[in-house]
């Protein structure tokens, strides 16, 4: 019966989409990645406009001020287990907007990052290849819940 | 009264003198100085309390209807504030400077004549803490909740205070209704689902209808003018590419425009068509972008896929010629980073044919559908008088039959004084004139697009200059896709800027949107504000709070459902496709 769970659970990963305060490039790249030529529905992926029905945040943008306490509440709604992807440079580690007054440097400094996709913006290529190696870590990690190797 | 005059009275700058000599007329002594350093720019400094006659006299007597923006200055012994019109008759666009000195930072707000500077005022308020006297809301408007209560940011003694982002305190806005009422406030934002930036809106409802919106956009404030100041003249390309990502080619076109008065030096012609070019790909990508959104909130998926189909054609060409799909990265101070080859020439050409083809396509779809016309047509109606009040710009105003384009009013930032384009208006004034009006500049811009490849002039694409730029200041700007890009940059003569003032389209259609909201139902709240293409914006966790009972009831719907409410709405009231 796990296993069915798990199966389910890596079959089809609902995205929330998050936007910390990014400048949308990474944002119209995320649902370019959506949008027929990339497709990432394939892989089962569906954007979901509630915390409350996701299994990964897609999290654009270092952190203003007035978003911090949000991104920790959003994170704090969504069920276990839960996993956090970071598209974009500034998103990893601030970027080119490390060292401004009202931005922190990066998702990391206010919740747990599982992946981390580059680029500025990241390509819809890479946001892809983010996602299937999410994916593999959920293997991954319920093999190893499991018992199994 | 000093004359700053950098260039002779000729001909050709009739009508900036003939400003001049209105202000002289008026003002006498009181007209500290003025200067016309090029054609269309004319600056004149007043002392503070004379600014509102000057204005008053623009406005009445010569026509002046448009504020660009208002800008604050920290000069260390003393505060300036400059306000930035337009004079869309004469094609001037002048700039009153005001001294304002630091014990009693306050001088007279301008929202009398006009009303669209509303929120630039307060910007300034915000970011200097300078008091504007008249206005008839000044609050804070950018900084966080959690920013601690009178320090202002872009002054130049402001040291920035730590926080830890783990341990910002989320704070409950206070209710801004009477216990007794029967209006519910609905909470719209800031958490995001698809594209929209964040952003919440205090929706006031009284059953379906619409009685009164209370804008929050300071969610993505992120301080980048003060940050600007810290790096370099070329590093502030890339910062100005990441004010918006979306039209950041539209961003980077004026920046590199001011710098460029500043060094007084000229781009050759080729880097001048280059960088249109490349301008016109950023307003096809978006007006794309825009059109499947704008049907995805009618809930019509087949065309938002459509659409977004289409955009991927005009990105690769944007791959091609910049070697990035969304952030250009091609203009830099002084011309582009690159040439493009005949090769390249000859697939931006294929790639016009599918566009145009399917523009064709989309023009008529907007003109019959009937999906699309029930949805739009009579909603979010806006006034033209309104609109040119409250200084709209974009394809807001031009969807209500007014005649602005700032590549008309002030062509000289680009190659579009030498290109022949029309400016497309409609004069439906609601969200469907909004939509054609986009459907049509799709077309211009591929017409642009075309007569830049024929007529490409040969040739050097960039000159060399020099890191740092003396002092002086200068203001450009650019018609994004959403409307007027305005940027003021001052030197001091090192190689790094001491001030720029950056202000987006979104700014300045916020309020007039939110005035064709009120009267509405719900249901047409997300395509209305979808209409002005916000680049801050969100719409997805709606908290409705019932507080006419004793015990206030709360319920949340996502934008999903929100989205699907607009969609049955229609549908039960017999508008079924």
């Amino acid at each position: 019966m796990s296993r069915l769970v798990d199966w389910a659970r890596r079959s089809s990963p609902w995205l929330l989409h998050f936007n910390s305060g990014s400048c949308n490039g990474c944002d119209i790249e995320i649902l370019a990645a959506l949008m027929p030529r990339f497709d990432l529905e394939r892989f089962g992926a569906l954007l979901k406009g509630s915390p409350r029905h996701a299994d990964v945040l897609v999290c654009t943008g270092p952190v203003t001020r007035q978003q911090a306490p949000r991104l920790r509440r959003i994170y704090e709604q969504m069920p276990e287990p839960k996993f956090v992807m970071v598209v974009g440079t500034c998103g990893s580690t601030g970027g080119v907007f490390r060292g401004c007054y009202n931005a922190a440097e990066g998702i990391d400094t206010v919740i747990p990052v599982d992946v981390y996709v580059p680029g500025c913006p990241a390509r819809p290529e890479a946001i892809a290849l983010g996602a299937v190696k999410l994916l593999e870590k959920l293997k991954n990690a319920q093999k190893q819940a499991r018992g199994e190797k | 009264m000093a004359e700053l005059t950098q260039i002779p009275k000729t001909e050709e700058l009739k009508n900036e003198y003939e400003i001049v000599e209105e202000m002289k007329n008026l003002l006498g002594s009181d007209l500290l100085e003025y200067k016309v350093p090029r054609v269309n720019r004319v600056w004149i400094t007043v002392p503070n309390g004379k600014h509102y006659k000057a204005a008053e006299h623009l406005y009445k007597k010569m026509g002046v209807w448009f504020i660009s923006t208002v800008t604050g200055l920290d000069l260390k012994d003393h505060f300036e504030v400059l306000f930035h019109l337009l004079d869309m008759q004469r094609k001037v666009e002048i700039t009153i400077r005001v001294p304002v000195s630091k014990d009693k930072p306050e001088l007279e707000s301008l929202t009398d004549f006009y009303p669209g500077a509303n929120l630039y005022e307060r910007e300034v308020y915000d970011m200097f803490g300078i008091v504007f006297k008249g206005h008839p809301n000044l609050k804070r408007l950018l900084l966080a909740e959690t920013f601690p209560e009178g320090e202002h940011p872009l002054r130049k003694d402001w040291t920035p205070d730590k926080w830890d982002p783990k341990k910002v305190p989320l704070i409950q806005r206070k209710p801004i209704l009477p216990e007794e009422t029967s209006d519910y406030v609905l909470q719209v934002g800031p958490q995001t689902p698809t594209l929209k930036e964040p952003m919440n809106f205090e929706v006031i409802v009284d059953g379906e209808i619409v009685v009164d919106v209370i804008p929050h956009i300071e969610y993505n404030h992120r301080g980048l003018e003060k940050a600007f100041e810290q790096r370099t003249f070329i590093q502030g390309i890339y910062m100005a590419e990441r004010v918006c990502g979306i039209c950041s080619q539209a961003h980077t076109l004026p920046y590199c425009d001011a710098v460029e008065q500043l060094l007084g030096v000229q781009v050759p012609p080729r880097g001048k068509y280059i960088r249109t070019m490349v301008t016109e790909f950023n307003r096809i990508h978006s007006h794309l972008l825009w059109i499947g959104v704008a049907c995805h909130l009618i809930g019509w998926d087949t065309m938002f896929m459509y659409s977004w189909r289409d955009r991927e054609v005009i990105l690769d060409l944007t791959d091609l010629v910049c070697g990035s799909r969304v952030t250009a990265a091609i203009n830099t101070i002084g011309g582009v980073r690159r040439d493009i080859t005949d090769e390249q020439i000859y697939k931006i050409r294929k790639g016009m044919d599918i566009l145009e083809k399917r523009t064709k396509t989309y023009k008529k779809i907007v003109l019959e559908e009937d999906t699309l016309l029930k949805r739009a047509v009579g909603v979010g109606y806006l006034n033209p008088s309104y609109l040119k009040a409250m200084s709209a710009v974009g394809p807001v105003i031009r969807g209500s039959g007014v005649k602005t384009d700032v590549r008309y009013d002030d062509p000289h930032f680009g190659a579009y004084d030498e290109i022949p384009f029309n400016v497309c208006t409609s004069d439906m004034c609601d969200v469907a004139g909004r939509l054609v009006v986009r459907v049509d500049e799709l077309i211009e811009s591929i017409n642009i697009i075309r007569y830049i490849l024929d007529h490409l002039p040969s040739g050097e694409v960039r000159v060399k200059v020099p890191r740092k730029v003396p002092p002086g200041e200068a203001v450009s700007h650019n018609e994004a896709p959403r409307g007027e890009v305005f940027y003021y940059i001052k030197s001091n003569g090192t190689d790094k800027p001491e001030r720029v003032k950056v202000i987006t389209p979104t700014m300045a259609n916020l309020l007039p949107i939110i005035e064709s909201c009120k009267g509405h139902y719900i249901a047409d709240f997300v395509l209305n504000f979808g209409s002005i293409d916000p680049c801050i914006a969100c719409m997805c966790r709606t908290t409705f709070i019932d507080i006419s009972k004793s015990k206030p009831k709360k319920w949340v719907w996502t934008d999903e459902e929100m989205r699907r409410y607009g969609i049955e709405w229609y549908q039960n009231r017999g508008w079924r496709r």
